[in-house]
């Protein structure tokens, strides 16, 4: 019975889905009389399959849909703005009874009397065919809706439709999990035939055709779980037009996805970003009607999203003809919520400040509307896209346009890597991330606050030494440094590495619930010789930096590089810890029962209200510091030795209060 | 009920059949970069990768060491596979409930199984496996 209920599920959503996507089109370009049959065909299934279920309420709405689509489709009404808003609505109660049905197994309470009421009126004549503005919206389509439309509305714009319901025929479900174990499978095939082939035996024209066969079964595998990109985004239209009716905005929104196709997982994991980016479009992109017209621009914005292969990736754009963004909005933002300071945002070139608009907290938004601009915004983009191993670029031109430009792997399940060796582990750095490959003198890394950075080209680099976190020991005595470019997040960091393998395509394994919580490591890949292969997380490698970004740059530009500010240094466990003094507020020593746990952290009470305390230590002493907006909170440490100018040359010791400071303040404001 | 009993340091452990897959004789293992303790390494099974947990590690706080070859006995664990590595397995017994007894508390093992003699000689500590599992990370 539940199987049952599952299959109707899966086919109502698909009926759902595609009827969306003819509504939407029927709006601007007029309902085909394929366009009807198929709307009414599916509607037709989702009544009939739910009466024999007995989902009552479903089969009722749906029978009044119907009902409304017959008449449509022997011409006695015409299909119209109204009778459009009212199929849309109906679809979204069969959505919403289909949930209830897949969390409960039964369609719920709600009555859609008022729904079927008015289905049942507006399958009469001149139901909503007197409002005068909405003829106009319909004229200015170019198209008149009668539901004679013409042989060629036909051939453009509803063929898409009935070829599905071809290829649905000629398709069957299969359980994903069968699908990943078969690729596991046909990995451990490649992995033997590999080692057969390094064991030398000749196995001669059999052993060719081995080859050739097990290379297009990983192919032919691949492809199963590849969809196409033009199914992520039939809803494009219904969202934007839902956004538009909203903001009273006009939009049109083209899709072009080509024969791009992706794979499942990839397609979830961008399908909110593209919502996001889509919503975004119309609500901060397009104009009113009013300003379109008064820059010169029809009243109608468009919003066009493309999908096309490129190097290995799929490309999604998202380009509107709206506003545009103004860079130097971008930056007084930018200035207001503290995200640089005014020197170097003075520096930024026109695409740097773009990137801006990627940061967490950032949203240009004057006004928070139910669409969007709530500030959580381009930064959980980025962030999703980037998890993908993808990245985001933004271009606009102020009064034309913006376009957001996604660039998406094509599947999860092979990352295109380069291979590095750390210590004793294998390391894959994604390709999508990386920049270039130098080798550099140890000498020629520069210290400034607590990290390292190499001048390159006139830029500081931050370094980051990845035995340091692979919890490797450090090799002594390097001479040369190989050291790899990638793009972390917004900021280009220097990987330090041990040796420099080649690019290869790795098949991506998860890690298991048990190690989940590693640090730095997003998955892992069984290598050619058999060997495993850890990804790295870009994510660590870019939040690492992010938060002692300011004050590195702040340090550069105030001190010479031989020497640090004075510090008060501090003990904590087996580490040395420096506080710039310019930060140090008291050093206090509290009584252990003055430490308070409020369960994520410890407090204690200080001048009259709570000071928060970073690291365990419970010798009592806590240095309380200042934060660059006032407040205090305070770092425990086991003792305190003396206030010193630390040298350069001591920069191995010592962790650097500017950074340390800079790294808790960071964390506290994300909390 | 039958059980599987291992070797692991000096202890004898049982593992019930019936959550046991396989087990591998000489499987290869991986390091994993700073793991939570009790994680042995990865395993390669056919093409899953599967994590080994050291079981002496485990049970007793004392690491194994680092081996790049172990017998790993593989069982289910939610709906995953985790491989227990251990010394040798020795034997399938049928063991019954009541005869596992409680394990004195203040072993250090109290929480992760009950007790039975087997041979008149020889303990055995029934192992309830995902208690044992649930140590990762949480041991020295």
């Amino acid at each position: 019975m539940d199987e049952i209920v599952d299959e109707f599920l899966a086919e109502c959503n698909e009926i759902l889905n595609t009827s969306d996507e003819i509504l939407v089109q029927a709006e601007s370009t007029g309902l085909s009389d394929d366009g009807v049959s198929s709307l009414f065909r599916g509607i037709h299934t989702i009544k009939g399959t739910a009466a024999f279920l007995d989902f009552g309420r479903i089969s009722s709405v749906a029978h009044e849909a119907e009902h409304l689509l017959s008449k449509v489709r022997d011409n006695n009404i015409a299909i119209n703005k109204a009778r459009i808003d009212l199929l849309l609505e109906s679809l979204d109660a069969l959505r919403s009874m289909l949930a209830e049905v897949e969390s409960t197994g039964r369609d719920g309470e709600a009555e859609y009397t008022d729904l079927t009421g008015r289905l049942a009126a507006a399958s009469e004549l001149g139901y909503g065919d007197l409002v005068e503005d909405e003829v106009a919206t319909l004229e200015t389509a170019g198209r008149v809706f009668d539901g004679t439309t013409s042989e060629t509305d036909v051939s453009e714009n509803n063929r898409t439709p009935e070829k599905k319901a071809e290829s649905e025929q000629a398709s069957i479900r299969v359980d994903t999990g069968v699908l990943d174990r078969l690729i596991d499978l046909v990995g451990e095939l490649v992995l033997a035939r590999n080692q057969l082939v390094a064991s030398g035996v000749d196995a001669g024209t059999a052993g060719q055709r081995l080859d050739h066969v097990v290379t297009e079964l990983q192919e032919g595998i691949m492809k199963t779980r590849m969809q196409p990109v033009s199914s992520l985004l039939t809803k494009a239209p219904r969202i934007a037009r839902d956004a538009a009716n909203v903001l009273q905005k006009r939009v049109r929104v083209a899709v072009d996805a080509g024969d791009t196709e992706l794979d499942r997982g990839v397609l979830e994991a961008v399908r909110d970003p593209l919502t996001h980016l889509l919503r975004n479009a119309v609500d901060h992109g397009v104009e009113r009607p009013a300003e379109r017209l008064a820059a010169g621009k029809p009243p109608e914005g468009v919003i066009d999203i493309k999908a096309w292969y490129e190097n290995g990736f799929v490309v999604v754009e998202v380009r509107d003809d709206g506003r545009g963004i103004d860079p130097e909005r971008v930056k007084t933002k930018a200035l207001e919520r503290g995200l640089l300071d005014s020197v170097k945002v003075s520096e930024l070139t026109p695409s740097e400040v773009y990137k801006l608009l990627l940061l967490p907290g950032f949203s240009t938004a004057d006004t928070v509307t139910a669409v969007s601009g709530r500030g959580v915004g381009m930064d959980v983009v980025r962030s999703n896209i980037e998890r993908i191993g993808g990245t985001i670029e933004v271009e606009s031109e102020l009064g034309v346009g913006t376009s957001w430009i996604l660039r998406i792997p094509l599947t999860l399940a092979i990352l295109p890597a380069l291979i590095v060796r750390v210590g004793s582990y294998v390391i894959a750095i994604p390709s999508s991330s990386l920049r270039e490959a130098l080798r550099v003198d140890a000498s020629s890394l520069e210290c400034v606050g607590a990290r390292e950075v190499l001048r390159l080209r006139g830029d500081m680099l931050p370094i980051i030494r990845l035995r340091d976190v692979f919890g490797e020991k450090r090799e002594e005595n390097a001479e040369s440094l190989r050291i790899i470019l990638v793009t972390g997040g917004l900021e280009r960091v220097g990987l330090v590495v041990d040796e420099i393998g080649d690019p290869s395509e790795v098949v991506v394994k998860p890690l298991g619930s048990l190690l989940s919580g590693l640090k730095a490591v997003t998955g892992a890949a069984i290598m050619g010789d058999g060997r495993v292969a850890y990804i790295l997380d870009m994510s660590v490698v870019s939040s690492d930096t992010s938060e002692s970004r300011v004050v590195t740059l702040e340090q550069t530009s105030q001190e010479n590089e031989s020497r640090l500010p004075e510090v008060l240094v501090g003990v904590i466990g087996d580490r040395r810890v420096a506080f710039e003094m310019s930060n140090v507020e008291r050093l206090e020593r509290f009584e252990k029962a003055a430490f308070e746990d409020t369960g994520s952290r410890r407090v204690v009470q200080y001048r009259g209200g709570l000071l928060e305390i970073e690291g365990e230590t419970d010798s009592g002493y806590v240095v309380v510091c200042r934060e660059a907006n006032g407040d205090l909170y305070g770092v425990s440490v086991d003792s305190v030795e003396d206030v010193s100018e630390v040298q350069i040359a001591d920069r191995e010791t010592y962790v650097v209060g500017g950074a340390v400071a800079g790294r808790f303040t960071g964390s506290t404001e994300r909390r | 009920m039958s059980w599987c009993v291992i070797k692991s340091g000096d202890r004898l452990y049982g593992i019930e059949v019936d959550r046991v897959l396989e087990v591998l004789r000489n499987a290869a293992i991986e390091g994993v970069p700073v793991s939570p303790s009790g994680v042995a390494g990865l395993l390669n099974l056919r093409g899953q990768l599967v994590v080994a947990l050291d079981v002496q590690q485990l049970a007793e706080g004392v690491s194994a060491g680092d081996r790049e070859r172990v017998v790993a006995v593989v069982v289910s664990y939610g709906g995953e596979s985790v491989a227990l590595c251990v010394d040798s397995v020795i034997d399938v017994r049928e063991i019954s409930h009541e005869e596992l007894a409680p394990i004195p508390s203040g072993s250090g093992v109290e929480d992760i199984g009950r007790m039975v003699t087997i041979d008149s000689e020889r303990m055995v500590i029934g192992l309830d496996v995902d208690a044992l599992i649930k140590r990762v990370g949480c041991v020295l």
